[in-house]
């Protein structure tokens, strides 16, 4: 797999916010190239927090029940339930193994979208920790697409996560 | 959507059968790394992928040459 090219995170929505969530950032990018996908979307944040957040946030995060695992786990799960609607079973992950893309992924509108209200709610002067918990809001406040379908088939309770994590930061 | 209009909720009737249009492309899109790659491997060459995709070689080419190559598919001359 190939570096990510310099300047990957110069593009996003969401400056300056984006300097202090620099860390998340990036490993979103590598999240989505690992999956072969075209575009980092919501559901890479929120992967990326899960991994590479702050103490604090990861700890929050895996008290709801989203461990890195567990948001995986979470998100199979949606993909499955939604491809059952149309019909349709995943082949075998063997089938689908497949070299990462080396290009870089753009960004996509979930990911946009989330990074935009979390930098309409954090002030520049905000601390890393702050950076993350705005994001972390912004990905619990989606109303639709898959990281909201994600954590409602999983049972997630996202007000109490979202308290919890900033009683803990 | 009109902001006066509460958001549906995100799984069940409709919003299921939208996710099952995102969740197919995503398929569709892996599904497709994954049998170029095994097309290659087989030694199929460019032109005859593009063919069977219905798609131009050059797309085929731009789309997953850098990839296959970075993960060091053999590819053989005539391939490339």
């Amino acid at each position: 797999m190939s570096e990510i090219p310099a300047g990957s995170s110069q593009n996003l929505p969401g400056q300056p916010l984006s300097r202090a969530l620099r860390p998340v950032i990036v490993r979103s990018v590598v999240e989505a190239q690992q999956r072969g996908a075209a575009a980092v979307e919501a559901e890479h944040l929120l992967l990326a927090l899960s991994r590479d957040g702050s103490t604090a946030v990861r700890a929050a995060l895996a008290d709801a029940g989203l461990s890195p695992d567990e948001v995986e786990a979470a998100l199979a799960a949606e993909r499955t339930a939604s491809l059952a609607v149309a019909g349709v079973t995943a082949p075998p992950a063997d089938r689908l193994a497949a070299a990462p893309r080396v290009t870089r992924p753009r960004w996509g509108a979930s990911a946009r979208e989330a990074l935009v209200r979390a930098h309409r709610v954090s002030p520049a002067h905000h601390r890393q920790r702050m950076a993350e918990l705005d994001l972390l809001a912004a990905l619990l406040g989606l109303e639709l697409g898959t990281v909201p379908r994600a954590l409602a088939l999983a049972g997630v309770d996202r007000r109490a996560l979202l308290d919890s994590a900033r009683r803990a930061a | 959507m009109n902001p006066t209009t509460p958001f549906p909720d995100p799984v069940g009737g409709v919003a299921d059968g939208l996710a099952a249009v995102v969740a197919l492309r995503e398929l569709a899109d892996r599904l497709e790394d994954a049998e170029v790659e095994r097309a290659l491997r087989d030694g199929w060459s460019w032109t005859q992928i593009a063919e069977a995709l219905g798609v131009t070689r050059q797309a085929v080419h731009k789309k997953h040459l850098r990839r296959v190559a970075a993960a060091g598919v053999e590819l053989r001359r005539r391939n490339v």
